[in-house]
């Protein structure tokens, strides 16, 4: 068998993505605070989260300053996140969610955002992958699956909409 | 607020981007360690390779490994590292974070039930690669399905797994 045939996609692969619209956790945040450039060439920031709700399959509120976001700004204009922060669910259950991502965008449309002036959701493009951790029970469906989220930035906010990759 | 649920521009779109066939070398499994947890240790082998629309190449052999824990409660939490080389040369890390468990049994099912939550094995990995044509990978999120095929008898292809790629659009 030639390695090309063993590769796979050259067999029907036995899965395919199926994901569902969990739920949406809309949060505002603090003004920014950059730390850089450093050595790397890069800059961190970091912006804490001051409020928010959570709807959808779990509702709640984001636990407010319980956490914030801490992107690196890279040299090629990316935002690289690194989100850390609580939920607390309406049963008053705490969710601890962390979430990767990235956001860029042309220079003209990060300029707007940088201004805090709102932008059509197509200008830019901002998606994160998070994980979850939460007790045992009913909302530890959590710890066991893979998310993508979309965000939207708002001004001051982000809305981000989870989907479960089932 | 915009209901996501119907809200066309807040849909998912997804891309086919590439496939990655490892072949792995070693398996080693040592625990438990805090929280009752394994601690896994699973090499990348020889001859694995990339395959897709938005990439192509083979894996790095030897380049690296997965060092995934193991839940008591089944799941296993997939913590790869290693290395693409592109067909163009260009050396590519990738870091593959995920989840994947057989059938396992809800909390509260008894040990005579029939597990409840089914298998599943998905990853959201990350990379880093020069800037150049392979540079959208350090901007995109990605999203895995991922599928093991290990050695059940001598005739069978060497322990392996598939994985499928999609590029979160």
């Amino acid at each position: 068998m030639t390695e090309a045939a063993q590769s796979p996609a050259a067999a029907p692969h036995p899965f395919a993505p199926k994901l569902e619209y969990a739920f949406t956790v809309a949060i505002e945040l603090t003004p920014a605070v950059f730390m850089g450039p450093s050595d790397t060439g890069q800059t961190r920031a970091a912006v804490w989260a001051a409020s928010g709700t959570v709807t959808g399959r779990i509702a709640g509120r984001v636990l407010p300053m319980s956490g914030g976001d801490y992107p690196l700004v890279r040299a090629d204009g990316v935002l690289d996140f690194d989100a850390r922060y609580v939920l607390e669910l309406d049963d008053g259950t705490p969710v601890y969610l962390q979430s990767r991502g990235y956001r860029w965008a042309s220079e003209e449309a990060m300029a707007k955002m940088a201004r805090n002036e709102p932008l059509g959701f197509e200008e830019y493009y901002m998606r994160v992958a998070p994980r979850f951790d939460v007790a045992a029970g009913p909302h530890d469906w959590l710890n066991r699956h893979i998310f993508v989220g979309v965000a939207e930035k708002v001004p001051g906010a982000n809305r981000i909409h989870y989907f479960q990759v089932m | 607020m915009t209901d996501p649920t119907t809200d066309p521009a807040l849909a998912l779109r997804y891309e086919h981007a590439f496939d990655i066939r490892i072949n792995f070398d070693k398996r080693w499994m040592f625990g438990p360690i805090s929280g009752g947890s394994h601690h896994g240790y699973t090499s990348v082998g020889e001859g694995g390779t990339v395959f897709g629309p938005k990439l192509n190449g083979k894996l790095v052999d030897y380049s690296g490994a997965d060092w995934p824990v193991v839940r008591p409660d089944g799941v296993v939490e997939l913590n790869a590292h290693y290395m693409i080389e592109a067909d163009d040369g260009t050396r590519i890390y990738i870091r593959n974070l995920g989840y994947v468990h057989g059938p396992i049994r809800a909390p509260g099912q008894g040990e005579d039930e029939a597990p409840a939550i089914p298998s599943y094995f998905r990853c959201t990995p990350y990379f880093r690669a020069p800037e150049g044509p392979h540079g959208w990978l350090n901007r995109t999120v990605v999203v895995g399905v991922g599928k093991r095929v290990p050695q059940l008898s001598p005739g069978d292809p060497p322990d392996h797994s598939l994985f499928r790629y999609y590029a979160v659009v």
